[in-house]
């Protein structure tokens, strides 16, 4: 069908009007300005289109903190490391080193007097002749007389041996 | 608008649409064509702003008809043509490219049409506004009694064409508002030309019981 065949002229009449109205509608919602400013837009992304896609930083703060993440994450790595492995030497060194040296070394610490009132107070600082007195002195004391008498007592009560 | 097919118009096309002389349109995009053929996308891309200066215009009538919106209207246009420069090796020659154009038009407008009425699933609806400016109304229209009368029409046939059948609506935009006959709108379109005169037949039918009705 076309428009010139069309017979019905208040039809015709009406499609004009329709037309010229819908024509002038669009051209106030864009005038010159805003074709240029569209077609520029156009031009645009024309121009854009052959152009790689960018990778956009998602989102921009965490950019400036993610190596400064990355470093604490690797200091802290590197002092567990090192912890571990200065634990792991000074333990092997415990063990290497000779007693006497350790001995002076916790002594003071270990300086306490016994409760006990039957045997000797031996002074914590001591040597290894003093270490063998007071081994020989303990020897003596369970090898008297006086503890043999007790040992019957000792049997009566209930056997406790600390865990 | 049942097939896909954006950008290929078609081996059939060549028997709907019989050119004597190639528009300005076409020209261009000939030469577009060559440029970027050569390379030269630097210059296709300076030519392609003469494409969008001649078409422009009329391409927004068109998408606006169809969108009823200046923005979406104006996002369809843009798609349009950046879909045709990105497709313009597929541009044949011994076609219009106005038609070509159109074909991509329709279907970026009825790509913008569905995302819109998507969005408008989940959004409340926004009041019609039936009321249009008598500035809409043609400077032509002289006297306050010719512009109301016009204005009347306007709204009737407004209404009218809104109400169409989508098909039906197409080819009564493109008959009435971009002013193709019917083998361009069947080539654009992609329907037949037998079909297309039939859904105008159907819709002027329409709009004619509309007007008697009223009149």
């Amino acid at each position: 069908m076309n428009r010139r065949e069309e017979p019905d002229p208040t039809l015709a009449d009406a499609l004009d009007a329709y037309r010229a109205a819908a024509w002038a509608e669009v051209d106030a919602h864009f005038d010159e300005r805003a074709l240029e400013s569209q077609r520029q837009r156009i031009l645009q992304k024309v121009a854009q289109a052959g152009q790689p896609a960018r990778v956009l930083a998602f989102p921009g703060t965490t950019t400036s903190l993610r190596p400064a993440a990355g470093i604490s994450r690797r200091w802290i790595s590197a002092a567990a490391a090192a912890g571990l492995l200065v634990g792991l030497v000074t333990g092997q060194l415990l063990h290497v080193l000779p007693g006497d040296a350790w001995v002076h070394r916790v002594a003071p610490r270990a300086a306490q007097p016994y409760p006990s009132g039957r045997l000797t107070l031996i002074p914590a600082v001591a040597t290894t002749d003093a270490d063998n007195a007071l081994l020989d002195a303990i020897d003596v004391a369970v090898t008297s007389r006086g503890a043999s008498d007790l040992r019957a007592f000792d049997d009566l009560t209930f056997a406790y041996e600390p865990r | 608008m049942a097939g896909r097919s954006v950008v290929d118009a078609g081996a059939p096309l060549r028997d709907r649409v019989a050119e004597t002389q190639p528009s300005p349109a076409s020209v261009i995009a000939t030469e577009i064509k060559g440029l970027v053929a050569r390379g030269d996308r630097d210059q296709a891309r300076e030519r392609f702003g003469a494409l969008v200066a001649v078409l422009q215009r009329r391409a927004l009538r068109v998408a606006f008809q169809y969108l009823r919106n200046p923005d979406d209207a104006d996002e369809a246009v843009q798609d349009a043509f950046v879909k045709v420069f990105m497709h313009i090796e597929q541009y044949r020659e011994d076609l219009s490219f106005d038609v070509w154009f159109m074909r991509i038009l329709v279907n970026a407008s009825l790509d913008r049409l569905k995302a819109r009425n998507r969005q408008q699933r989940f959004i409340a609806p926004a009041p019609d506004d039936d009321e249009r400016p008598v500035e809409q109304v043609p400077a032509a229209e002289a006297s306050s009694e010719r512009r109301l009368l016009a204005r009347e029409r306007w709204e009737q046939v407004t209404r009218a064409v809104a109400n169409l059948p989508d098909r039906q609506r197409l080819v009564f935009t493109l008959s009435q508002v971009d002013q193709r006959t019917p083998a361009e709108i069947a080539a654009a379109t992609g329907m037949s030309a037998a079909t297309v005169r039939v859904h105008l037949f159907r819709a002027l039918r329409k709009l004619r019981g509309v007007l008697g009705e009223q009149a």
